[in-house]
């Protein structure tokens, strides 16, 4: 009878001791699975004037995200996508909406200048990080603590090519034609002053109203230059442009700016011979030959079906950089520990090295290209770099 | 005086583009007394209509002008049909409603041929050039100058010497009498709606020659247009013509002469003329 009583008791004992500890694996386990997703916001634009280009740093930021399985660190990413409309009040609300409602810590855009410049103020007291999404205006790099300028500034953007132009060219005299906003004046104020630094001389500078529809009272004032010099923000705007150059005659050459964008790809199988041979900067074209790139363009060929331009890449090479630092940071996503492991990378990507000044500043190489006839297609051949460009104001 | 003459010859090819988006838009105003803000994604979608059949399929040109026209002549007797015949005579009505329209005819041409720009295209017949004191002046601009006389022409014949356009006349100046006397001008009106909206999208490949095509048009030439109409008065195609000419002439001498001052060229001449004509130069009271 004692010896049932304490049989009874130890199986009672033993049942009690199993479901504690089953009930402690439980809560570990469910400790384990709600651990919080890193937010990272984009803001980019898929209405408005720059409405092509939205569905293009989507894809670009998507990819990296999918190669990364959305987790980094051993916590999940959750990826808040919001349309500003080409319209600062539009991105103001919408950012307003990602960090104080989604809580996002990163956020990659906007992209125009005139809109960085207007969010500014705001973005750096939320101590949100922001991530440029092609050229950032550098006084925003400069006044304020909260930017990763990728893959740089507007104004040293496309400065090589005022050196390519004088020194490599031999042309002494250019004039420049270029959108009327701020980015336009960075952009070709940064090909103009590197051309003056050689010993150039700019003829004049041209500035079109954003949304002009006909460049033909522009081409007819075109000067007696070596070269014009272009830069043009609104769609379809640089086909326009080069049409009308090339039907009404206009001999002086063509330098573009931001080519990768301007003759993206089915434009440029468009435009065909008119712009054989024509020359520009950029950051990125999917025909560098490195093998970092030829992986990334296969796997986005694969994904997407066409070949990756300068919008993707960079939106591709923004996402990189957030993951390195939070692989740096442990996962920390905070604004103080976040920035400084972002500042400290030295990461490669498909367009070459990639590292940044104290301020931000993305150091990375810029490429002249030129349009060649290869097997069959029209495309942009790089032809020479120029590594590590900074802006000298940093 | 070779730059004047190109100047010239620039602006009367502007204005021609703008003649054909915005006679279509005058005479709309002026029949049914509709502000149609969705004419301007009417020329939108026969541009992108008229890229898919000359383009993307390698058709003619001139049938990718026609199908482009019957494409915008279409969805706008959908629109009228459908939504704008309940509200005549409420003009807020008509552009709250239309505006939310050009909104989404824009997002739907984006959900359909993408959001990228298209460069001009136009017939092999038309890629050469002439040569213009020294200068090489393309065969496109030529061709738009030409196209919109032949239709400000065929035009002015349509509502001049036609019963049709009689019927027309008579339904601008009083409506009433009109319909008192037998004429079923419902059925002209949207005749009119319709061939509006066609030339419009006619206007859309043609222009495309020039200025390509991308779904921001929608919104830049219907400016345009509107700016057009108020210089050169309602309901005339005389009048858009005009207006269509000065407005090209002025914003091309502008920009060369007074580059600084580009953006506002044509809006001063609209306060200019508006202070002189407040009905526009040919303009019929509305």
């Amino acid at each position: 009878m004692k010896k049932k009583m304490l049989l009874t008791k130890l199986v009672v004992f033993g049942c009690i001791v199993t479901l504690a500890l089953w009930s402690l694996g439980v809560v570990y386990a469910e400790k384990s699975a709600s651990v919080e997703p890193i937010k990272i916001g984009a803001l980019l634009d898929f209405t408005g004037v720059v409405a092509d280009l939205g569905p293009r740093f989507e894809a670009g930021i998507k990819l990296r995200l999918e190669e990364a399985n959305y987790e980094v660190a051993g916590r999940p990413i959750q990826l808040i996508l919001e349309d500003g409309g080409t319209d600062v009040n539009i991105s103001f609300d919408k950012a307003k909406k990602l960090i104080e409602r989604d809580k996002v810590t990163v956020m990659i855009g906007p992209l125009m200048g005139g809109i960085q410049l207007g969010l500014a103020p705001y973005l750096d007291e939320q101590r949100v990080l922001n991530f440029s999404l092609i050229n950032i205006e550098f006084p925003v790099l400069k006044e304020r603590s909260n930017w990763i300028g990728y893959p740089g500034s507007t104004y040293s953007a496309y400065k090589t090519m005022g050196y390519y132009a004088y020194d490599e060219l031999g042309y002494r005299t250019m004039m420049t034609s270029g959108s009327d906003y701020a980015a336009g004046y960075s952009y070709l104020g940064g090909v103009a002053d590197a051309f003056k630094e050689r010993g150039g001389k700019i003829i004049e500078q041209q500035w079109v109203p954003l949304g002009t529809l006909d460049f033909s009272p522009y081409l007819v004032a075109t000067k007696n230059a070596d070269a014009v010099a272009i830069f043009f923000a609104s769609a379809g705007a640089v086909a326009r442009y080069i049409t009308q150059h090339r039907g009404l005659g206009v001999k002086v050459p063509i330098l573009v700016t931001d080519i990768s964008s301007g003759l993206e790809e089915d434009t440029l199988q468009e435009l065909g011979d008119k712009v054989l041979g024509m020359k520009g900067v950029d950051n990125y074209c999917w025909s560098l030959k490195t093998p970092m790139n030829e992986k990334f363009v296969a796997a986005f060929e694969a994904k997407y079906g066409r070949k990756p331009g300068g919008a993707e890449l960079n939106a591709y090479v923004d996402t990189s950089i957030i993951l390195a630092g939070l692989e740096a940071t442990g996962g920390d996503a905070s604004f103080d520990k976040l920035r400084p492991a972002i500042l400290g990378l030295q990461i490669e990507t498909p367009q070459g090295p990639t590292s940044f000044t104290p301020s931000g500043h993305a150091v990375v190489n810029r490429y002249i290209f030129e349009v060649k006839y290869i097997d069959g297609r029209y495309v942009l051949d790089p032809i020479r770099m120029y590594p590590n460009q900074v802006d000298p104001r940093d | 005086m070779d730059v004047f003459v190109l100047n010239l010859l620039n602006g009367i090819s502007w204005g021609s583009i703008l003649f054909l988006v915005a006679s279509g838009l005058s005479l709309i105003l002026g029949v049914m007394g509709i502000l149609n803000l969705t004419h301007g994604a009417m020329y939108m979608v026969g541009a992108f209509v008229g890229w898919s059949i000359a383009v993307q399929y390698g058709l003619s040109f001139w049938l990718a002008a026609l199908i482009g026209g019957l494409s915008a002549g279409l969805i706008s007797l959908v629109i009228e049909r459908g939504f704008l015949r309940h509200l005549y005579k409420q003009l807020n009505e008509q552009v709250l409603l239309t505006f939310g329209l050009v909104h989404i005819l824009i997002n739907s041409t984006i959900w359909i041929w993408g959001a990228r720009s298209r460069a001009p295209f136009t017939t092999p017949f038309l890629s050469g050039s002439v040569s213009i004191m020294g200068w090489s002046y393309p065969m496109t601009r030529i061709a738009i100058i030409v196209i919109g006389g032949l239709l400000a022409t065929g035009l002015w014949w349509l509502t001049n010497k036609t019963r049709v356009g009689a019927m027309v006349r008579a339904g601008m100046d009083d409506r009433e009498m009109t319909m008192g006397l037998g004429i079923n001008l419902p059925l002209v009106s949207v005749g009119v709606f319709f061939l509006g909206a066609f030339l419009a999208g006619f206007a859309g490949v043609i222009g495309a020659q020039v200025l390509g095509v991308y779904p921001g048009l929608a919104m830049d030439i219907l400016l345009l247009a509107l700016v057009v109409v108020i210089i050169g008065g309602v309901g005339s195609v005389g009048g858009a013509l005009l207006g269509s000419m000065v407005i090209g002439i002025v914003d091309s001498f502008g920009k060369a002469l007074f580059p600084n001052f580009a953006m506002f060229t044509i809006y001063l001449a609209m306060v200019v003329s508006l202070s002189v004509r407040p009905r526009g130069l040919l303009g019929r009271k509305i």
